[in-house]
């Protein structure tokens, strides 16, 4: 065994109310790629920020070792400089500075009084070298795609000089070969004995890298495996606490009649006036259909949806529901039409964090519960209380605040805000980022209910092997056109991928 | 849930009542029907602005020009009624001309998506002058005195215009409560992407917001030219700082979505409180903005820790 780098022991953290970690006991080998898993709430980013010092050591009981010296993190700095940097889900660098700029923030210091740039530009290229990056210093960060400051953000980390590289989901909003690329560096950096401990929903991601996967459930460390003895469906089950058979509860359901149809559809690109982002897309769905939509990032499929709905303008294409057209300018509108839709970034758009469970399932039918220019207070609790209950929302009372939810709960209740509406086509926008594998399954369960009541499903889903079990039918974009379609059953992740990508591969 | 309620409402009470009593031991004068009686009219002006306020901060957004549109309330109405135009009619003129100040607000705001806080000083500056300009420095009066009952008439002895604050709180307070408007309000200042995506007309919402905390900053305007018999160039001067204030303190978030109409009530009495103190304690006037400053910014920090405790969690 190689020698150990990192040793927690015994670690318990309370919260108000609740125990987030119960006597964890973690350790970690220098030269190990380290997953840990477990659904949302059983511990590990809590976990993670103890380590990381984000929890100052006066706040939780238990022992931090780094090489068998004995540390205490009062704030982030100290965890730094003892040789840990993490990197966190969402990308907190500065968009307007430059690469070299954005890599040493907060350490100019080092090159000089009146920073000597030469330097720093060099020190840059190194740590870009580390990561495979093939960008100029000096490049603003804007203009970079997401993988690429994903990638930077690593090389970031690993200028503090670390021992051990924390990732928080680090594939969130990458794409299939961005993540394998990312994967692939990673590689690199166990090979040259960095140690990096990986968080991550993503199961094929950490069955495909790990060295040890690291279960955890309800702030305790279930079980610990060895790569030699990788088992999915007993992991699954030791994350989820029972057994399961199946990940995609797919079920074949009748599927009627037309209900929406888009004809050439083309968005203008949001930054390009001159530029489309969706051009001429056509494609119809049928009640009981679950249509997926596939593509990279970038190849239109968010704002081909949210053009639909009117959240965003389109420049030109027609929708008809039910044969007839329809004329769709606002979110208002689209709603009285029937449609849905789940956004992308439900923090961002998909509810308000400081109302409470009930005021967010009623918000996009409050003309339902009024009554005489009033909200009728045991109408809206009765209607809430119905979706609450049949989505199984995780909350002691409906007067909980979502931004104390998990994401998996936030989803099932904005789930139910749209479901509430009683639409005719539901419109889900990467439905399962972020949620842990329980919850997902319960979220692929009503999927498959409301298309068994008739109700027809457009899902964009990033995940291959999701979009693939659970779609009827699949529609690739690839730049803005649609480049294909695919059967449900006889769709690969080859497949996809060789019309996402527009090459055989 | 409730007991909770229960604390944050006797933090807000405390200071106050604390407020009263020394203030009436050192100067008994304090609780003589005469002041208590003043305190209620000042409080009640200052509460019918802070109704509107809190409209606009509950839906994010902000009005830095009601000072000078209570003035232009004030003025137009008055020159209308040198004029020796109807009362009634005079003051639709002055209602509509904060009303034209509360469209000019929104439509910069909201259409045009300039920063409220901008836009706003730039009107606060406009309507300030245009009263400069219609009245040359000097006060409208002598007012006729049907005009002047309306700020200085009382029943049983209790000023008019708190009978007119109370029910303007009682329908700013229900109008939050319980219909569509004060929901899509409170949502649009929690989110306004989600809000829209939802469905909310959030322009539509925004909009009213703006033109009634106009409305009713024209409205006091009004009234305290009654109250002073004549219509002053400079009336309501500062006042968008005091109204913000004592908004914040009643516990409406500056960053919109939070908040209540009740909690301005309390927020209104200890500003006004303070201010009445200040003057019985014989403390110069001129510590009175340095007050104002001090609380105002202790409010919105405190405000800003609320909402860091909420997403450290």
């Amino acid at each position: 065994m190689a020698e150990t780098v990192l040793k927690m022991k015994h670690i318990t953290k309370a919260f108000p109310g609740v125990k987030a970690l119960n006597d964890v006991c973690l350790e970690a080998y220098k030269g190990e790629i380290l997953s840990i898993v477990g659904e949302n709430g059983a511990g590990k980013s809590t976990l993670m920020k103890i380590l990381s010092g984000s929890y100052a050591c006066d706040s939780y009981q238990g022992e931090i070792e780094i090489n068998g010296k004995k540390v205490q993190f009062k704030n982030t700095r100290q965890s730094e400089e003892a040789g840990i940097a993490m990197i966190y889900q969402e990308l907190n660098m500065h968009l307007d500075l430059n690469v070299a700029e954005n890599l040493f923030l907060g350490r100019w210091g080092q090159f000089g009084k009146n920073i000597q740039w030469n330097k720093l530009h060099k020190a840059a290229e190194s740590y870009l070298e580390m990561v495979q990056l093939d960008v100029d210093a000096t490049e603003i960060l804007r203009n970079l795609s997401a993988s690429k400051q994903q990638l930077i953000s690593i090389a970031r980390a690993l200028s503090s000089n670390p021992q051990i590289l924390i990732l928080d989901e680090p594939t969130a909003s990458l794409t299939e070969t961005e993540s394998k690329r990312l994967f692939e560096i990673m590689l690199q950096l166990k090979e040259k004995g960095y140690t990096c401990v990986l968080i991550s929903h993503k199961l094929d991601e950490v069955f495909a890298y790990s060295d040890r996967i690291v279960v955890m459930r309800d702030g305790c460390v279930i079980n610990s495996h060895e790569r030699s003895e990788f088992d999915q469906g007993l992991i699954i089950s030791e994350m989820v606490g029972r057994k399961m058979d199946n990940l995609y509860p797919k079920e074949e359901v009748p599927i009627k009649d037309e209900i929406m149809r888009i004809e050439n559809f083309s968005v203008p690109h949001p930054q390009n006036a001159r530029k489309k982002i969706v051009e001429d897309v056509s494609f119809q769905v049928r009640q009981g259909e679950i249509l997926g939509i596939g593509g990279l990032v970038g190849a239109g499929r968010s704002e081909l949806v949210n053009a639909i709905f009117g959240i965003i303008e389109k420049q030109s294409g027609n929708i008809y529901m039910q044969g007839q057209k329809v004329c769709i300018r606002n979110p208002e509108e689209a709603i009285r039409k029937g449609i849905a839709l789940v956004t992308e970034d439900r923090k961002v758009d998909g509810f308000v964090g400081g109302m409470s469970i009930e005021q967010n399932i009623t918000l996009a039918s409050l003309k339902a519960i009024t009554e005489y220019g009033m909200i009728k207070a045991l109408k809206e609790k009765k209607a809430a209380l119905r979706y609450f209950e049949e989505l199984k929302v995780k909350a002691p009372d409906m007067d909980v605040h979502l931004n104390t939810l998990s994401g998996g709960n936030q989803q099932k209740v904005v789930l139910s805000k749209w479901l509430m509406t009683n639409p005719k086509v539901l419109i889900l926008d990467e439905p399962t980022r972020g949620i842990d594998v329980g919850t997902k399954y319960e979220i692929y369960k009503i999927m498959v209910d409301l298309a068994r009541q008739g109700m027809a499903i457009i899902m964009i889903s990033s995940e291959l092997p999701e979009l693939i079990s659970m779609s009827d039918r699949i529609v690739v974009l690839s730049g803005g056109k649609v480049a294909g379609e695919i059967p449900g059953k006889e769709a690969t992740q080859e497949k996809v991928m060789e019309l996402a990508t527009g090459m055989a591969m | 849930m409730k007991k909770k309620l229960n604390v944050n409402s006797l933090i807000k009470v405390g200071p106050l009542a604390l407020l009263c009593i020394v203030t009436g031991i050192i100067n008994p004068v304090f609780f003589s029907s005469s002041n208590l009686i003043d305190l209620a009219r000042s409080i009640s002006f200052l509460l019918i602005v802070s109704v509107g306020v809190t409209y606009v901060l509950l839906g994010a957004s902000l009005d830095m020009s009601i000072g000078s549109v209570m003035g232009l309330g004030g003025a137009i109405c008055g020159l209308c009624l040198v004029n020796d135009w109807p009362v009634w009619l005079s003051i639709i003129m002055g209602l509509l001309a904060a009303a034209v100040v509360g469209i000019v607000n929104a439509v910069l705001i909201v259409n045009c998506q300039i920063p409220a806080l901008i836009a706003t000083l730039g009107t606060m500056y406009v309507a300030r002058g245009i009263v400069n300009v219609l009245t040359k420095g000097e006060p409208y009066y002598p007012l006729p005195d049907g005009f002047k009952a309306i700020g200085q008439g009382t029943l049983w002895s209790i000023p008019y215009s708190v009978f007119i604050a109370l029910f303007i709180v009682i329908i700013g307070h229900f109008v939050i409560k319980k219909t569509p408007y004060g929901r899509s309000l409170m949502a649009v200042g929690g989110n306004r992407e989600a809000s829209r995506v939802s469905g909310i007309n959030v322009k539509k919402i925004l909009f009213s917001s703006h033109v009634l905390v106009s409305l009713l900053a024209g409205f006091v305007g009004i009234i305290m030219a009654a109250r002073l018999s004549s219509a002053q160039p400079n009336a309501g001067e500062g006042w968008e700082m005091t109204a913000v204030a004592a908004v914040i303190i009643g516990g409406t978030s500056m960053y919109g979505g939070y908040g209540s109409v009740i909690g301005t009530i309390l927020g209104c009495a200890l500003m006004e409180t303070i201010s009445n103190a200040m003057v019985l304690l014989h403390v110069s006037v001129y510590w009175q903005k340095i007050t104002i400053g001090v609380i105002m910014v202790a409010a919105v920090g405190m405000d800003t820790f609320r909402l860091k405790k909420i997403a450290a969690r």
